[in-house]
């Protein structure tokens, strides 16, 4: 049983190891923009297989899968920036071009990718669906805390544009992948350890210990370093940044960059941890990150790292104790408990902002 | 050295600029005077590219930058310390007098400056590491235009510095723009407080809903009679 509990346990922290690496890239994103990036799920996916990619060509290469993955997630990352929300920010922009050109390359995609109309109502369907509960969950969280700061106009604008661009990226995915799993290679030597008799692998120990130093280094960036130090201005004070001399289109540059760094690494650590692939984990990691982000208060960097880990934890333990059907109910549970409860989250701020 | 031409400026479909005309040479101290709601921080915003004028231009030492953005007209030396300070509150005063040099790459200078800004203020070094918001109004006052001194400025614009201060305070408030002044830094100063910011001011400009109404000698403004009865309250 001690046994069992423990395994379990070390599994949940892969898992919530994962879920927070993915989480770190939506909570930055919000805490600048205050904004929920929906291509972020994606951006993890493609990353995944970008990884993959690169195991075909140059062989099993753990560091070259990484890096492979890494410069295409922040690519496509940067690209989302500056196409689907930048332009928002940017008075000049006219909301109602940007937005017809934004529909029309969901249908176009959308069309694209799926076999038959069907496909593509159910596919909009589930956006939808999506965009419901989220735009229940902000509401949710602007009643107690700090989104009051900007219009809710341009708010709603760039909420559309984050799902639009969601959409796109993934129905891109199946349109240049197929909807198929792959299978991923073993990237990490298959090394086994008994530690007080119980079994551990080395890419457990590595999954965790790896993402630990990620955050270390994270948390160094955002505190220690110059550049941490103007993101964390933005996130404050966008107007007093820019009379530091801080251009924050630069700084929100750079946290898509860092989110979708960590969102690259997660996915092929998934990848080569359950050997295979699906397109659509995507858009269920990334719900998960999400509900993670929400669970540690969305904004806050601790917050992203202890609620992906208590998801994961929990989320595994429900499917060991209880039944493995309660898995994702486990996950929507946490979260419409934690938005009754808390809806700020463990680490939000409920003080409003003095400025 | 700063020349506003025919500025005008307005907030989605309502002017709060109309054609403002503001020339400041090197090394003066010009007050903007007005009542609330006047205009006198858009026109302040407008300078420092926070707004951007729908009309006119805005010359900086020759150069053009009405159009540019914030961070390259702070780049110029044109700084501001805005209006209810805007410290980040939950950064620490260090951090906050830090983010003044983000541009500068000059460490040496960069030191001599951050001297310079401890000894004119010695309030701030003693709470080097407590969060700006914790510090009380007056001191915040001075972290902001500590901050502002450690962009380098060539032109400080300061958005009512006195504002909420107690009267002890605010005169030395007005003594350390008179002594940053006198370092070579050319100031354009809004105030409510009239009186006082004439009294340091070589000119003045009165504004009145969007536009400039006069301008004269900051000594020829205290004894016109239709300012001292508007705005000096005599
Ligand atoms: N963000 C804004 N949106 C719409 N109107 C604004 C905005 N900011 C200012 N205004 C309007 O523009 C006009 C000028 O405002 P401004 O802040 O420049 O006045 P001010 O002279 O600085 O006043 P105060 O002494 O109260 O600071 C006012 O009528 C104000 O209501
Ligand atoms: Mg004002």
């Amino acid at each position: 049983m001690f046994e069992t509990i423990v395994h379990q346990l070390l599994n949940g922290l892969i898992v919530g190891s994962i879920y927070a690496l993915i989480a770190l890239g939506y909570t930055m994103v919000y805490g600048i923009l205050r904004l929920i990036n929906f291509a972020h799920g994606e951006i993890f996916v493609v990353g995944a297989f970008a990884g993959l990619l690169a195991t075909m060509i140059f062989g099993d290469s753990f560091i070259i899968a990484i890096i492979f993955a890494s410069i295409t997630s922040v690519l496509l990352g940067l690209f989302v920036e500056r196409v689907a929300y930048r332009p928002l920010r940017d008075s000049k922009t006219s909301t109602i071009v940007f937005s017809a050109v934004g529909l029309f390359a969901i249908v176009f995609v959308a069309f694209l990718s799926q076999n038959t109309i069907f496909d593509l109502l159910t596919s909009i369907l589930f956006w939808l669906g999506v965009l419901f509960l989220v735009a229940i969950i902000l509401w949710l969280v602007r009643s107690k805390s700090y989104l009051k700061s900007r219009s809710s106009n341009s708010r709603i604008n760039a909420l559309i544009s984050a799902i639009a661009m969601g959409i796109v990226i993934s129905n891109m995915i199946a349109l240049i992948k197929g909807p198929d799993r792959e299978v991923y290679p073993k990237l990490i030597p298959e090394v086994m350890f008994n530690v007080f008799g119980i079994t551990v692998s080395l890419l457990q120990l590595f999954i965790i210990s790896f993402s630990f130093v990620l955050m270390v280094i994270l948390y160094i960036v955002v505190n220690k370093t110059k550049v941490g130090l103007a993101m964390r201005a933005v996130s404050y004070n966008l107007v007093a940044a820019k009379l530091m001399g801080i251009n924050p289109d630069k700084i929100i540059s750079f946290t898509f960059a860092i989110g979708s760094l960590l969102a690259a690494i997660a996915g092929v650590l998934v990848g080569t941890y359950y050997n295979i692939v699906d397109i659509n984990v995507g858009m269920m990691y990334g719900l998960k990150a999400f509900i993670a982000a929400v669970l540690g208060g969305i904004g806050s960097i601790p917050g992203a790292v202890i609620g992906g880990v208590i998801l994961g934890v929990v989320e595994v333990m429900g499917v060991a104790f209880i039944s493995p059907s309660y898995r994702d109910a486990i996950a929507f549970g946490i979260l419409i408990f934690i938005l009754i409860v808390k809806p700020t989250g463990l680490f939000g701020s409920n003080t409003k902002e003095k400025i | 050295m700063l020349e506003l031409k025919n500025i005008s400026t307005r907030y989605g479909n309502i002017y709060a600029l109309d054609r403002v005309n503001i020339k400041i040479k090197k090394k003066e101290i010009v007050t903007i005077i007005g009542a609330n709601g006047a205009g006198k921080s858009t026109i302040l915003n407008t300078i420092s590219g926070i707004l951007k004028p729908v009309n006119g231009t805005i010359f900086f030492e020759g150069e053009c930058i009405s159009l540019k953005e914030t961070d390259f007209i702070v780049s110029k030396g044109v700084v501001q310390v805005p209006e209810g300070r805007q410290i980040f509150p939950h950064l620490t005063v260090l951090e906050n007098i830090k983010l003044g040099a983000y541009l500068r790459k000059d460490k040496t200078e960069i030191n001599r400056d951050f001297d310079y800004v401890t000894t004119l203020f010695p309030r701030l070094k003693e709470r080097f590491k407590q969060a700006g918001g914790t510090l009380s109004g007056g001191e915040q006052q001075m972290l902001a235009i500590a901050r502002g001194l450690m962009s380098k400025p060539k032109l400080l614009l300061l958005d009512e510095p006195s504002l909420g201060l107690a009267p002890i305070f605010v005169r030395s408030i007005f003594d350390i723009i008179k002594e940053i002044n006198k370092n070579g830094v050319t100031i354009l100063l809004v105030e409510q407080n009239a009186r006082m910011a004439l009294s340091i001011a070589d000119r003045g400009y009165i504004v009145e809903t969007g536009h400039i109404k006069l301008e004269a000698k900051a000594k020829d403004l205290l004894t016109d009679d239709s300012v001292r009865e508007a705005y000096l309250g005599i």
